[in-house]
């Protein structure tokens, strides 16, 4: 009785769909979290001399067990090879992840930072000025002021006025949803007029959803999108916000440094799509926050990339978004990122969450996805046998991060601090470092990161591996599982290590016996899976990857 | 005296393209060839923290055959030289395919013969006899696949009842005593009028059980005989489903749309513990939708007495159409199963209780269930996606098993068609065991393609099948009837 590894692999294009189990002399498949499907490796001996039809870039590679699929993604390299080994395609294919690498783009979702508007209206004052105070108030909140100086000279009939705009939604080819900010005003009078415009860059009049005569005593203002609205808001379509003043009294100067306008707590908001990929335009409904709160959830910007930006490969009407709690008040990259620097982002306001990439819809091809909390119950018991390393270096464990953050055009450091015993009882201070730049950034949001960041390395980081080449029991599922049916994403109970009775009773990881599975690696070479816990353990490809995907310091 | 001769295929009526064990074709072999079964490759497990190793995985290298051949009755050099030119050329005969065997030894000891595929990459040795250059002696080695192969055996045709219930054949047929020393890969062929190249594509799923006693596997579980829960009732005989009198269930979801228990099992499934019920099964529920546009969801839910095991969430494609939705694996039994005891012997499983559970989230119709099919994918289970469009409804299907799963179109005459992509999912393809009862599965159209093109399964349907395989052997003695 012989005991072949029973994986069955499938490739195929438009041409061609094939199983070539038999021509191939290893494969090898790895899953992450977060990530989902990681990468999968074959070598495919075909001669060189015509290209086979079911090999091509984006071409579709599968790997199947009894129990079900257990590998799926694209083909990206086949390389060509020739040589000792004869002539061998070395076929390197990447999971449905790959995708949220396909787009790059201006993507705002709530832009709290005033130096992204700028004076426009070259008609308008000449000598008017737009400027930003990084800070304002003590509390270091910013300012944009729209100023005429002392001494221009200003006409009602032209009229004289200053204007600023947001450029940004326009060229990230999105929408306005809501504008929100309280403003104040040098002076009291009838005869200049604050207001904010809703326009469509480059296409007619505008909407004015609000307008107001200077008045010291200032005053609030929010406006979302509704076209039954009517004139306190703006139809569905305007990607042009504008906030002026402009003078309608008789031929004059400027007497006195008065004739200002001060924005603060300014908040712009782009309109979203359900992860369906429809725009959610019920504005008016009493259930619904989208535009009605100056923040955002993590969720609502995993769907609404879903939504928007990854319609075409994955699977988002049938995705599960769980819900998350902390209101994100800041979010906005006008220097271009990807669905997957976002969802970077979204895991440092939301370290308990984690996502995946899996196999295809057979129904529409597209792949599956999922933003869900991290499982508190354990999946998989297994031993140490097969080999176990748990390399827990205290190098991991901080008790104090410094959070960099810029925002309104002044770099700002938030520092936060944790107790950890394990410092403090020998008087140390080790501190983290995070760059936030100007993205994800605000002091709120520099205050979650930083906490997440101190819950996570309160205990030392694991980053041992633990291999199976035996059946372990899947205890979610009620049965025993192959190595090669192992995922990531979920907890593994690990016996033959020091353990003690609440480990069959966890909360999550205990850094002990309980291990996040960051990863799995199958080779069926060896007939076996290595597993990463709780995080990746070293290699020099994923010291390159993180410094790939680390953004350019802003 | 044995044969030992190149021919063109694995058949009784080969034709012979060259003889290396005949005097008066001019090559006999000399001294003992070497048949020696192949090497074992495997993957050794050890550790310091156990006794002993583990082989997780193993499998059978090449065969190498050693043989020496005298050149005999040659007349002159150039004769021998002509001679060893055509044993040249069938060593290194090229493949159709790169990496394939090219050519086929047959040899024949006893009075059956067996054949060997071999590779072109032989190892050559000659012995050239200067004082008569026409009697050479040429020594050679030939990698060939691991097994040796009878002839093609059939098995069939079997009329397979596209009911589970039905009397003979109900969504499987058996294959009785498969000859060979080993597994061997089985290829299935579909007879025309079988229904392929059906709208909305049939989508089928093949499997086998080759231990124990297969016809005990748990097969079905009729809704009719499960508990009937909230705002489910069993219906009055329907010819569209499963089972004899009333012999299905409809949930109007009444009192509630939420995820409720429609139907559950009032003991373990299968009733009674069973050796042979020991397994993972792919678990199918056979459904209906009255509106087309509700929005159904299911789930199946199996475990202890509170049945506390999740299978997957699925959503009912938005048709009328009677169809099989996929509900995940379910082990039985449920959780740790060492096997074995101690002693080696094995312990007999109790099944697991089963829950159905459905909710509409939108809509105001009802959903008909008919029964649970368990098809077991603990060895081997694939799908294969058929044609719509059948060219010729003589045309018949084939599906070949083994590691390599391929499906395609034969005309009458036996040539293979040109067809819209057929896609297999699953895998690796069937194979069976010699000298034991195997037990093959076929679930005619467990895809939702069908129900949304047209009317969806249809229970009285029948597939005719005729199995085919080459039996494999270890040894190069073959047994006249195994």
């Amino acid at each position: 009785m012989t005991l072949p590894v029973p994986l069955s692999i499938r490739l195929r294009t438009a041409l061609r769909d094939v199983h070539v189990t038999s021509q191939v002399d290893d494969v090898r498949f790895s899953s992450n979290s977060p990530g989902g499907y990681d990468a999968c490796q074959i070598r495919l001996y075909r001669p060189l001399s015509f290209f086979p039809d079911e090999v091509a870039q984006f071409g579709r590679l599968y790997v199947y067990a009894p129990s079900g699929l257990v590998w799926e993604g694209r083909l990206q390299d086949p390389g060509r090879t020739a040589g000792d080994d004869g002539e061998v395609y070395d076929l390197a294919a990447v999971g449905g992840q790959a995708h949220l690498q396909d787009d790059t783009r201006m993507y705002y979702i709530i832009d709290a930072d005033p130096t992204h508007w700028a004076k426009t209206d070259p008609s308008g004052t000449r000598a008017a000025t737009v400027s930003q105070e990084s800070d304002n108030t003590a509390a270091g909140d910013a300012a944009l002021v729209l100023r005429i100086p002392q001494g221009t000279g200003v006409d009602g009939a032209i009229p004289s006025r200053v204007v600023a705009a947001h450029r940004g939604i326009s060229e990230a080819g999105q929408k306005l949803a809501r504008v929100a900010f309280s403003w104040d005003s040098g002076l009291t009078s009838a005869s200049i007029t604050a207001a904010l415009y809703a326009g469509t860059y480059g296409v007619g009049a505008a909407d004015i959803p609000w307008s107001a005569t200077f008045n010291i005593a200032g005053g609030t203002v929010g406006r979302i999108v509704d076209p039954g609205a009517g004139s306190t808001s703006w139809s569905n379509g305007r990607n042009w916000p504008i906030l002026r003043f402009h003078y309608t009294g008789a031929l004059g100067s400027v007497s006195a440094d008065s004739w200002w306008l001060e924005i603060t707590n300014l908040f712009v908001k782009c309109m979203m799509f359900t992860k369906a990929g429809v725009e959610i335009t019920d504005y008016s409904s009493a259930t619904n926050l989208r535009y009605a709160d100056n923040n955002v959830y993590a969720d609502q910007v995993v769907e609404d990339l879903l939504g928007r930006m990854l319609t075409a490969t994955i699977d988002g009407a049938n995705a599960t978004v769980s819900p998350t709690s902390y209101a994100i008040d800041h979010l906005a990259y006008p220097d271009g990122t990807t669905p997957l620097g976002v969802l970077d982002d979204m895991r440092q306001f939301e370290s308990g969450f984690t996502w995946h990439v899996w196999e295809s819809n057979p129904l529409n091809d597209k792949f599956s996805f999922e933003w869900i909390q991290w499982p508190t119950t354990v999946r998989y018991e297994a031993d140490t046998i097969d080999g176990f390393s748990a390399p827990a270096s205290g190098n991991t464990i901080f008790n104090r991060v410094a959070v960099r953050w810029v925002n309104r055009g002044v770099t700002h450091t938030t520092f936060r601090t944790r107790a950890v015993p394990v410092l403090d009882n020998l008087g140390l201070t080790r501190t983290a470092y995070i760059d936030l730049s100007n993205e994800a950034s605000s002091s709120a949001n520099a205050i979650r990161v930083g906490d997440q960041f101190l819950d996570e390395h309160q205990y030392p980081l694991n980053a041992g591996q633990l291999v199976i080449r035996r059946p372990i029991l899947d205890i979610l599922a009620g049965r025993m599982i192959q190595p090669y049916e192992l995922r990531a994403g979920t907890l593994i109970r690990v016996r033959g290590v020091e353990s003690y009775p609440d480990s069959l009773n966890p909360a999550g990881r205990d850094g002990l016996t309980v291990f996040k599975i960051a990863s799995t690696s199958y080779s069926a070479s060896d007939a076996a899976a290595t597993l990463d816990l709780d995080t990746y353990s070293p290699s020099i490809a994923r010291q390159l990857r993180a410094m790939r995907r680390r953004p350019p310091r802003r | 005296m044995s044969t030992w001769q190149f021919v063109d295929s694995i058949s009784g009526s080969a034709t012979v393209r060259l003889d290396l064990n005949s005097a008066a074709g001019g090559l006999m072999l000399a001294g003992e060839p070497d048949l020696s079964p192949p090497n074992m490759r495997r993957v050794v497990s050890s550790s310091m923290l156990i006794a002993g190793d583990r082989i997780p995985a193993s499998a059978f290298g090449n065969r190498t055959i050693k043989m020496t051949l005298q050149l005999l009755n040659q007349t002159s050099a150039d004769t021998a030289a002509t001679k060893l030119q055509a044993l040249a050329r069938e060593l290194t005969r090229m493949p159709v395919r790169p990496g394939d065997s090219s050519n086929v030894l047959r040899v024949m000891v006893g009075t059956t013969p067996m054949f060997f595929r071999t590779f072109p990459s032989p190892d050559l040795a000659y012995q050239l006899m200067l004082l008569n250059p026409s009697m050479g002696r040429a020594t050679i080695e030939i990698p060939c696949e691991p097994f040796g192969y009878g002839v093609k055996e059939t098995q069939g045709p079997f009329t397979v009842n596209n009911d589970p219930a039905a009397g003979s054949n109900g969504m499987f047929f058996d294959l009785t005593a498969p000859k060979g020393d080993v597994e061997t890969p089985l290829d299935l062929q579909f007879a025309n009028g079988s229904g392929f190249g059906a709208a909305g594509r049939l989508y089928s799923a093949l499997a086998i059980r080759r231990r124990g006693t297969p016809s005990a596997t748990p097969l079905v579980l009729q809704a009719e005989s499960m508990t009937q829960g909230t705002d489910t009732t069993v219906q009055a005989n329907s010819a569209l489903f499963s089972g004899a009198g009333s012999n299905w269930s409809r949930c109007t979801f009444t009192t509630a749309t939420s995820g409720q228990r429609r139907l559950y099992t009032a003991t373990t499934f299968p009733t009674s513990p069973s050796l042979d019920a020991r397994g993972l099964y792919r678990v199918f529920a056979r459904v209906r939708k009255t509106v087309a546009g509700d929005t159904i969801t299911v789930r199946l839910q199996y475990g202890d007495t509170n049945a506390v095991k999740l299978g997957p969430l699925k959503v009912l494609a938005l048709n009328t159409g009677i169809q099989y939705v996929d509900l995940g694996n379910v082990q039985i039994p449920v959780g740790y199963d060492p096997i074995t005891d101690r002693a080696g012997a094995e312990i007999t499983p109790l099944g697991p209780y089963i829950d159905f559970y459905a909710r509409r989230d939108a809509g105001s119709g009802s959903l008909d269930i008919d029964h649970l099919l368990f098809i077991p994918n603990d060895d081997r289970l694939e799908f294969i996606k058929w044609p719509t469009v059948q060219a010729s409804a003589s045309d018949t299907w084939m599906a070949l098993g083994g590691a390599e799963p391929a499906a395609y179109c034969l005309d009458t005459s036996g040539r293979i068609r040109s067809t819209e992509t057929i896609e297999i999912a699953g895998g690796p393809g069937l194979m069976i065991s010699p000298g034991i009862t195997n037990r093959v599965f076929f679930a005619r159209d467990v895809g939702a393609g069908t129900a949304a093109a047209a009317g969806g399964d249809v229970i009285t349907a029948t597939t005719v099948v005729t199995a085919s395989y080459h039996p494999r052997y270890l040894y190069p003695l073959k047994p006249v009837s195994t």
